[in-house]
């Protein structure tokens, strides 16, 4: 008899495998703890004859495994049609399997520090100072000071109290300067940033980045921008109905 | 001539390796049996491209430059049995006796060291018919046993042994939500720390985008590997069609490397392919060459689940096939480029690069992908990728935090040590990632 495609489930995996009817049930078992990791005593196999229904029977119960028995029988016994699925139960509490699923998902995986990845050979930091790339060239940190100095001279005219406007492509917004300056969350202190709080809920945040908090508005009425962005003069609140009265 | 020997190891490589075949052998013409189809003098496609994946025997009949390794006799035995089995010689079909048990280091050092000299040898064998062999193209998965662990010690021994020959590779990553068995992320950390360096540029798919774009666009309910590796040969053939077709802007194997891969450890890029639909929607789509390339930057058309808008792109190449005109390609193109979402890495040269292939894709019989008179397959090296190292790795270490499974590997003779090892360089790869995308001259955002 030819080999038969199936599907084999258990908690943590799901495949498509080929099983040989001639195999002992005791040869199965070892497959499925390649598979699934679940030792074969400790199997208690679910078989769906329809892969994707909820009924099942128990083909294999660990409570009553016996090794001899397994070596005497076949797969055969187990009458499987193509495409139907074994799932495999751990019985064992104690299990490798079982800890596995039990992990908490705020496992904190291994991350390579900042230095360790500095010491290795062959990298693409290696790369790039040796290349003369990104902030290695020479003249990305001339730009980069000059963007910064071009913030700087835009943000000397503003202090916090001073009312402004910011104009992008969704229209004009008006509110309060609440804080001019660096700010180490959002670009590693690189720019220069204008907190501003705006009149109406068009803004971002609450004058806090995460955690940290610059100043304080009501919620959606701060936002943290780009100097040049940012007009300071003589614009009071609008009335947001002024317009729409002009208008009738 | 230029040729290029295809080299399948283990069972999805294998059948992978199936589809892919019968594909070609049908978009150049050649039936089961190697033969011209009826009516045809020579094979489609013009003679300089077919021969770089086929060779001609003295008798008219046409065989695959093609390899297939497994360490069971079980897919390999499907092939010698199957409708195709008199396209291969029996030579190029190898199977072991037993199989690797999903672990790597059986591939790799036990059940492996057996069987390789005599791979070694037809591979030898092989290479010695050709004129100029350019390289070779692998298809291996990196959570099984024989595709991570014998995948990786023939990359090595290639590399040995062929020097700077090209060496590409189809690679089946291991899908985000279940794994197809327990031991899946180590045998992929460890099979990725092994080849880095060994192969030039590596195409991963994974089996869970493929999966729901089956069931997505092309309504299967519940996809067989069988669907899901008809899909994986059109995005193969797609990539190998300039290759093999004459005529076409002609495309060097090396030249994925050149245009993709600014540095050799980052060479994964990812896949995205349009259309897909199935023969029921098929008249209801209009598939221009607007649509095709913008679906390309859709997630849902990606090989592998991950989110290209919140990453960079260091390379880009888009592969179209069929009745394609090169202004519209060009329209699609700088649209796509002006679109925020696509973000390149301004430090060092990045390009959109362009291959057109006039031959148009071909439907495999009995698939579920209809048919379309154009396609568009995008190769982008993008740092977005690195969420698929991030998830495997983190998947390793619940395991090796506790050990799990580790017994199975030293019992064949492997060193822990080459856990750790192979670990921190993947913790090094994710740190590569990053060290890409940083040094932006580009404001990200105005506001915050």
């Amino acid at each position: 008899m030819s080999d038969i495609s199936i599907y084999i489930t258990s908690d943590l995996t799901s495949s498509e495998r080929k099983v040989s009817p001639q195999w002992s049930i005791t040869h199965l078992k070892i497959r499925l703890e390649q598979i699934t990791g679940i030792a074969p005593k400790f199997q208690t196999i679910h078989l769906y004859r329809i892969s994707n229904s909820n009924e099942y029977e128990v083909v294999a119960d660990s409570n009553s495994y016996n090794r001899q028995a397994d070596d005497h029988s076949t797969v055969v016994a187990l009458n499987l049609v193509p495409f139907c699925r074994l799932h495999v139960v751990d019985a064992d509490p104690n299990s490798e399997m079982s800890q596995l699923a039990a992990e908490k998902p705020e496992f904190e995986s291994y991350q390579m520090t900042e230095e360790e990845y500095a010491k290795r050979s062959n990298t693409v930091l290696e790369w790039k100072s040796r290349n003369q790339l990104g902030r290695f060239d020479p003249q990305f940190n001339q730009e980069k000071a000059r963007k910064l100095q071009l913030e700087e001279e835009a943000a000397s005219s503003m202090k916090v109290g001073d009312r402004c406007r910011v104009i992008n492509i969704q229209g004009e917004r008006r509110g309060t300067i609440r804080s001019v300056g660096k700010i180490d969350v959002l670009d590693n202190g690189e720019g220069v940033w204008v907190g501003v709080e705006f009149d109406e809920p068009v803004g971002k945040n609450n004058g806090s980045i995460g955690s940290v908090r610059v100043f304080s508005c009501k919620d959606k009425h701060g936002s943290f921008i780009k100097p040049q962005k940012v007009e300071v003069g003589d614009y009071p609140e609008l009335d947001p109905f002024g317009s729409d009265e002009e208008e009738l | 001539m230029r040729e290029v020997i295809s080299v399948n190891v283990g069972q999805a490589g294998c059948q992978i390796g199936n589809a892919c075949w019968e594909l070609y052998s049908q978009e150049h013409g050649i039936r089961p049996d190697g033969y011209l189809q009826e009516g045809l003098d020579k094979p489609k496609g013009g003679e300089e491209g077919f021969s770089t994946f086929f060779s001609e025997t003295g008798s008219g009949k046409y065989v695959p430059r093609a390899l297939y390794v497994d360490l069971e006799p079980n897919v390999i035995d499907e092939v010698r049995n199957g409708i195709y089995s008199d396209l291969f010689h029996p030579e190029q079909l190898i199977a072991g006796k037993e199989d690797a048990a999903n672990n790597y280091a059986r591939g790799h050092y036990t059940i492996g060291r057996d069987i390789i000299d005599d791979v070694m040898d037809r591979i030898r064998r092989m290479a010695d018919q050709c004129d100029g062999l350019q390289g070779f193209l692998f298809t291996h998965s990196l959570g099984g046993g024989t595709g991570s662990g014998f995948g990786s010690l023939l990359l090595e021994q290639l590399s040995l042994d062929f020097g700077k020959k090209s060496k590409l590779e189809f690679a089946v990553y291991p899908a985000p939500q279940v794994s197809t068995s327990v031991v899946e992320p180590y045998n992929t950390v460890l099979t990725t720390h092994t080849t880095l360096e060994h192969a030039d540029c590596t195409f991963m798919v994974d089996n869970e985008a493929i999966y729901d774009m089956c069931r997505r666009n092309l309504d299967i309910s519940r996809p067989s590997f069988s669907s899901l590796n008809n899909l994986i040969a059109q995005v193969v053939s797609s990539v190998t069609a300039s290759l093999r077709f004459d005529g076409s802007l002609n495309v060097d194997l090396n030249e994925f490397q050149t245009n993709l891969v600014p540095y050799p450890r980052i060479h994964f890029p990812l896949v995205s392919y349009a259309p897909v639909f199935s023969k029921n929607r098929a008249n209801h789509e209009s598939n221009t060459v607007a649509e095709i390339t913008a679906s390309c930057f859709e997630p849902g058309n990606q090989m592998v689940k991950c989110d290209p808008r919140l990453g960079k792109y260091m390379a880009n190449c888009l592969l179209y096939r069929g009745d394609v005109v090169t202004r519209d390609v060009q329209n699609a193109v700088s649209l796509a480029k002006s679109k925020k979402s696509v973000q390149l890495v301004d430090w060092c040269p990045t390009g959109f690069k362009i291959g057109i292939c006039y031959e148009p894709p071909t439907a495999i019989v009995g698939s579920e992908l209809a048919s379309a008179n154009r396609a568009v397959c995008m190769l982008s090296n993008t740092t977005a990728i690195a969420e698929a190292w991030n998830r495997i790795d983190k998947k390793f270490d619940l395991m090796y935090s506790k050990r799990a499974f580790v017994h199975w590997y030293v019992g064949e003779g492997m060193e822990e040590g080459e856990f750790s090892e192979a670990r921190e360089d993947l913790a090094a790869l994710e740190r590569d990632y990053v060290e890409v995308g940083t040094d932006s001259m580009q404001v990200e955002e105005e506001e915050y």
